[in-house]
C-alpha cells in the first residue's frame, strides 16, 4: 500500500449516513469492532438501525458471554429516537447469558420502536449428541427463560428453537406469549407426552419444523399463515401426521420425509381445508414414494390454485410416469420440476429403508390436454424409455410448453467423498459428439420442435461447459 | 438543456468541473434524487450535480445506462429470447467488472451513489467495501474509516478494556 494512496483516502471523508449504510452490512460485532478504532467513530454504533449478532456455532461457544454483554451495551446506549429496523440475536442458553440478553431486549422493547426482532436460541449441546435428560433440561431452562423475560418474547417476530423436549403446555405457552410472532422454527424438538400438537396464532406467517418428533401436528386457526415446512418430521401417528385446519392464505407447503414405510398420504385429504396452495414441494429423500396418485376428480378441487410443483429426490430406477397425476389434477400448473436422485450423504450407508417399487398409475383420460404448463425440468434425466416416454407424454398433453430442461444426475461432493464408488457410476447422458447429435434428433422428435429443450450434465467442470453446447 | 431526440426526452447533467453530459431521462431517473427534481419540475435546464467530478459522474452514468430497465426507452440488448435469469447473470458479471477500481474511486462512487440515491450502485460499492475490510486488522480498518488512532494512550487502554472482545 503506497503512502500516497493512504493520503488520498484521508482526504475522502464519507458522511455518517453513508458509513452507517456500510457498517450495517457488517454484522453488528464487526461494525462495533470497526468503530472503536477512533474517537471520531466511537459513537457511530449508537446510530445503527440494524442490530444483527449471529455468530457461528464455534464462535458462539467461545464468545456467548461477549454477545450478551454487547447486546446489553448496544441496546442500553443507543439513541432511542432511531427505530430499530431489525434486531437479530443468536445465542446459547448458558449461565445467565440468555437472561441478560432477554432483560436488555425487554427493556429496549419498552422504550424503543423495534420493527422486527428475532431470537435464534441454541442449547449448550449444539452438536446434536443429546440424551433425553439433556432435552428435558434444556426445555426447563427455556421455560424459565420465557417466564423471566416474557416481555422480550412478546415483541419477537421470529423465533428459532432447537433441542428441546416440550411438555404438554409448553408450545401453547410459547404461542400465547409471543403475540407478534410471524415465524416459528423448531429444530430437533419433540413432545413425548403430547398426542396432538395444536398450533393456533393470529399473526404467524411461517412455520418450520425440522427433525421434529410430534405424533400429529394440527394447524388450527392460522389466518395469516403462508408457508409451512415439515422437514424430515418423525411422527408416531401414521394415519394423520398433519392436519391442516383454517389457514386460508397457506400458499407454500413443503413436506420432506423418508421414513414412511407402508403408508401413503392422500393429497385430497391432506389439503381438503387449504385449496389455496400454489407451491407444493415434496421431497422423498430417495426412499419409497409416499404420496398416492389420485384421480383428477378427487384431487382437482384442492389443487385449483397450484402453480409450481417440485418433486425432489425421487428414488432412481423407479418409473416417474405417476407424477402426471398432479398435472391432470392441477389445470393452473405452470412449472413442474422433478429431481430423480439417490442422494444419501447424510446417512451411514446407501441402503434403503424400504424396497423401492414403481408407483401404480393409469392415465385417467388418454386425450388429456393441459393449457398452462410452461416449464418442465428434470434433473437425473437418462435417455431411456422411462424418461423419454415421460417427456413425450407431457409435451403431447401440453401444446404450449415453452421450455423443457433435461439434466443429468446431480452430483454432491460430500457423497463422492463418503461413498467413492458413486463417483464412478456410469453417466448415461450423451458424452461424445455423435451421441449428442443422435440424442438431439431423438429429443427433437419427441418434443416436435415446440419447445426449447436444454440437455446438460452436472458431472464435472468440463461437462458443465459442454452443457451450454448441448442446447438444442 | 432538456431536448428531444428520436422521441426520447434528454436531460443535461453538469459536473462542477464544467463538463456536460446529455443522457436520456429514463437513465437519469435511475437516480431518485434526479427523479424527484424532474418530477418537481426543477429540471428544465441543465442539472448541476455538486461534489461529483466529471470522471466519477461519467462512471455513474455508465452504471445507470446499463441498469435502466430494458423495457424502458433504451431498447438495449434484451430480446424475448433472453430469460430474465440470464439477464441478471449478465448484469452481475458486468457489475463485477465495473467495480474493479481503486479505493479512492470506489469511495467517490459511494458518495455519488449516496447523494444521487441510486440504490443498486450504493449496494454494489458498499458491499465491495465490506468484502475488502472483513477480517482486516485495526490499522486497515482505520484507513478505511479515513481516520487515525486519535486516542490518548491511557484512553486507549480504557477503550480496549471496555471493548475487550473486539480486540480478540
Amino acid at each position: 500500500m503506497s503512502i500516497q494512496l493512504l493520503k488520498v483516502d484521508r482526504l475522502i471523508k464519507l458522511p455518517d449516513d453513508v458509513l452507517l449504510n456500510i457498517l450495517e452490512r457488517l454484522g453488528t460485532l464487526d461494525a462495533v469492532r470497526t468503530c472503536v478504532v477512533s474517537r471520531q467513530t466511537l459513537n457511530l454504533p449508537a446510530l445503527l438501525s440494524q442490530i444483527v449478532i449471529d455468530l457461528g456455532d464455534l464462535d458462539l461457544q467461545r464468545k456467548n458471554r461477549g454477545v450478551a454483554d454487547m447486546t446489553d451495551k448496544i441496546l442500553s446506549t443507543r439513541s432511542p429516537q432511531i427505530p430499530i429496523r431489525n434486531l437479530k440475536l443468536r445465542f446459547i442458553m448458558r449461565g445467565d447469558d440468555h437472561l441478560k440478553i432477554g432483560r436488555a431486549v425487554a427493556l429496549a422493547m419498552a422504550t424503543q420502536k423495534i420493527d422486527a426482532a428475532e431470537f435464534d436460541i441454541l442449547t449448550k449441546d449444539i452438536y446434536y449428541r443429546r440424551s433425553d435428560a439433556d432435552l428435558l433440561d434444556s426445555a426447563k431452562l427455556f421455560n424459565n427463560f420465557i417466564g423471566e423475560c416474557a416481555d422480550a418474547f412478546a415483541g419477537l417476530t421470529r423465533l428459532h428453537l432447537q433441542n428441546l423436549r416440550f411438555g404438554e403446555s409448553d408450545i401453547p405457552n410459547i404461542l400465547a406469549t409471543c403475540k407478534r410472532l410471524e415465524s416459528l422454527r423448531l429444530l430437533h424438538c419433540d413432545a413425548r407426552k403430547l398426542p396432538v400438537l395444536h398450533v393456533e396464532h393470529a399473526r404467524l406467517v411461517e412455520l418450520i419444523f425440522a427433525y421434529a418428533k410430534f405424533s400429529t401436528v394440527e394447524l388450527g386457526c392460522l389466518p395469516e399463515l403462508r408457508r409451512m415446512t415439515l422437514h424430515r418430521w418423525i411422527f408416531d401417528n401414521l394415519d394423520n401426521p398433519l392436519i391442516l385446519g383454517y389457514a386460508p392464505q397457506l400458499s407454500k407447503l413443503t413436506l420432506a420425509h423418508a421414513f414412511i414405510i407402508n403408508r401413503t398420504l392422500k393429497l385430497s385429504q391432506l389439503l381438503v381445508n387449504v385449496p389455496s396452495i400454489s407451491d407444493l414441494h415434496l421431497d422423498f429423500q430417495s426412499e419409497k414414494v409416499w404420496v398416492l396418485p389420485e384421480c383428477p376428480k378427487v384431487l382437482a378441487p384442492v389443487l385449483g390454485k397450484l402453480r409450481r410443483v417440485n418433486l425432489n429426490n425421487l428414488p432412481e430406477e423407479c418409473d416417474i410416469a405417476w407424477t402426471m397425476f398432479l398435472l391432470e389434477a392441477a389445470p393452473s400448473l405452470e412449472e413442474l420440476c422433478i429431481t430423480v436422485w439417490d442422494h444419501k450423504c447424510q446417512l451411514e450407508s446407501q441402503k434403503s429403508y424400504s424396497q423401492k417399487t414403481d408407483v401404480n398409475w393409469e392415465p385417467s383420460n388418454p386425450g388429456f390436454k393441459h393449457n398452462n404448463l410452461s416449464r418442465l425440468t428434470i434433473f437425473g434425466f437418462q435417455p431411456n424409455d422411462n424418461f423419454m416416454g415421460y417427456v413425450s407424454r407431457v409435451t403431447e398433453a401440453v401444446e404450449n410448453i415453452k421450455e423443457v430442461s433435461l439434466y443429468d444426475r446431480k452430483v454432491c461432493k460430500h457423497c463422492v467423498d463418503k461413498f467413492p464408488h458413486l463417483g464412478v457410476r456410469p453417466w448415461s447422458c450423451p458424452q461424445t459428439s455423435e451421441e449428442v447429435d443422435s440424442f438431439r434428433l431423438e429429443i427433437a422428435e419427441v418434443i416436435k420442435g415446440r419447445a426449447m429443450a436444454v440437455a446438460s450434465t452436472h458431472k464435472v467442470g468440463h461437462d458443465l461447459k459442454k452443457a451450454s453446447d448441448n442446447s438444442i | 438543456m432538456a431536448t428531444r431526440e428520436a422521441g426520447k426526452k434528454m436531460i443535461m447533467l453538469k459536473s462542477p468541473d464544467g463538463m456536460e453530459f446529455e443522457v436520456e431521462e429514463a437513465v437519469a431517473m435511475e437516480s431518485q434524487t434526479i427523479r424527484k427534481m424532474i418530477e418537481d419540475d426543477c429540471a428544465d435546464t441543465a442539472i448541476l450535480i455538486p461534489n461529483i467530478n466529471s470522471k466519477i459522474l461519467s462512471r455513474v452514468i455508465e452504471y445507470c445506462n446499463k441498469h435502466v430497465p430494458t423495457t424502458g426507452a433504451t431498447g438495449a440488448a434484451a430480446s424475448d429470447t433472453v430469460a430474465p435469469a440470464a439477464l441478471a447473470e449478465d448484469l452481475k458479471i458486468w457489475d463485477a467488472e465495473f467495480i474493479k477500481v481503486n479505493r479512492a474511486t470506489r469511495f467517490n462512487l459511494i458518495q455519488a451513489a449516496s447523494y444521487l440515491n441510486i440504490k443498486g450502485l450504493l449496494d454494489l460499492t458498499s458491499q465491495t467495501t465490506i468484502d475488502t475490510i472483513s477480517d482486516n486488522s485495526l490499522e486497515e480498518i482505520r484507513s478505511f474509516l479515513s481516520t487515525k488512532n486519535d486516542y490518548l494512550p491511557e484512553e486507549e487502554q480504557t477503550i480496549r478494556r471496555e471493548n475487550q472482545w473486539a480486540f480478540q
